[in-house]
């Protein structure tokens, strides 16, 4: 018998994002479970492995098989206060993909908002002549998208900015997953700079830290 | 793309001390790689523990079988079906084929484990061996301390189950 408070997953909600999102092409999903703590529930999204990690549908049934359907085994996780098992649970979330609602719908139906957000080097001009390796991309070099999101850009401290992108915005969710992309062959791996997919309560701005609050799980 | 196929599978029920625990093993290869103009194929213990710890390792697998990396029988298959098929081997607890074949302990981990201190302080001797490049230690676990492979998982939940036991005998597909 385990010695830990069980968790308690009393809702689970999938955002779909467009089909250009993800240079891979089809649909991608962002997955949120809302898990009971005490009298109050708290929707996280479900762990990324690094950077802000749409996730193809067979990627997200493969997240839940590495961990959550795993611990709805030996009752570790429930269902909406039930022991389930890792077929019935699997199928909860086949549910709730067949039902993916848009990042606006999730606004407009939880008050959440998804965001990506960059930390690092971003508005350093020096960077402006790198190329994306897709063909797809819809920034011709770097300069095109630090230039597109200077205006929401925010300065943190010298050679670290700043920019959050509200996956609401036309354009925003692909944006920030070619720029992910170019900042991985502009700087490399990690080190100097972030993403991070967040989720938000609050109303949504130019300048998402001002007024909304990142009260969750941060994919980082 | 390449993926694994998943031929026959066979459940070793052990009733333990701690309760009954099971020994399943697969037989299974990778979809491109053939010995003559047949499929390589062949069988390895790939889950061990009690029902739970069986389930759980089958619920893993399980996540494969979404992208299609993993096939069983050679088709496409859900996770919700791969959890079925395993759950079905560990309720039904004979299904006739283990008969044909035995398991044995045969644990061997990597230098650095923690899993390594733990047997030698019950009084296991080891000797290091190289496999694919790794360095593990071997154990030579005395049949009538067999248990100490379950005993093994239960403290080390991360350990795979070929680490630490091999079939023999099963029939080939």
């Amino acid at each position: 018998m385990s010695l830990t408070q069980p968790t308690d997953e009393v809702d689970r909600v999938v955002v779909r994002l467009p089909d250009d999102a993800s240079f891979f092409g089809g649909p991608t999903f962002i997955p949120i479970a809302v898990d009971k703590t005490g009298a109050s529930s708290t929707p996280a999204l479900l762990e990324s492995d690094a950077g802000i990690g749409y996730l193809a549908e067979y990627q997200l049934l493969d997240r839940l098989c590495s961990d959550r359907a795993q611990r709805t085994v030996d009752g570790t996780l429930l269902a909406n206060g039930k022991r389930v098992t890792p077929e019935q649970y699997l199928r909860l979330w086949r549910k709730a993909i067949a039902a993916a609602i848009t990042p606006t719908q999730l606004h407009a139906q939880r008050g959440w908002t998804l965001m990506v957000q960059f930390r690092g080097p971003l508005n350093d001009p020096s960077l402006d002549n790198a190329t994306s390796s897709w063909t797809l991309c819809p920034f011709k070099t770097y300069g095109a998208f630090r230039r597109k999101y200077t205006p929401v850009m925010k300065r943190l401290s010298e050679g670290l900015d700043e920019v959050t992108l509200d996956l609401r915005e036309a354009d925003a969710a692909r944006d920030a997953d070619f720029a992910e992309s170019l900042l991985t062959s502009v700087i490399g791996y990690r080190g100097s700079w972030s993403s991070a997919l967040l989720l938000a309560s609050g109303q949504p701005s130019v300048e998402p830290d001002s007024k909304a609050t990142p009260y969750l799980s941060e994919a980082a | 793309m390449s993926y694994r196929i998943e031929y026959q599978y066979a459940a070793f029920p052990v009733d333990t001390t701690h309760g009954r625990r099971f020994v399943i093993a697969v037989e299974g290869g990778d979809n491109n790689f053939y010995v003559g103009d047949r499929r390589s194929r062949s069988w390895a213990v790939c889950m061990l523990g009690s029902a739970s710890q069986v389930l759980r390792a089958a619920v893993y697998y399980a996540g494969c079988c979404a992208g299609g990396s993993l096939k069983p029988k050679g088709r496409d298959c859900t996770p919700e079906a791969y959890v079925a098929r395993i759950r079905r081997l560990v309720e039904l607890g004979d299904d006739g084929l283990h008969r044909r074949g035995a398991w044995s302990p045969a644990v061997e981990l990597l230098t650095d484990h923690p899993a390594v201190g733990w047997l030698r302080s019950r009084g296991l001797a080891g000797v290091e061996v190289e496999r694919c490049g790794l360095r593990r230690i071997a154990f030579d676990v005395p049949d009538d301390q067999r248990e100490l492979v379950f005993a093994l998982m239960d403290e080390f939940p991360s350990l795979r189950a070929w680490e630490l036991a091999r079939v023999t005998g099963l029939p080939s597909s």
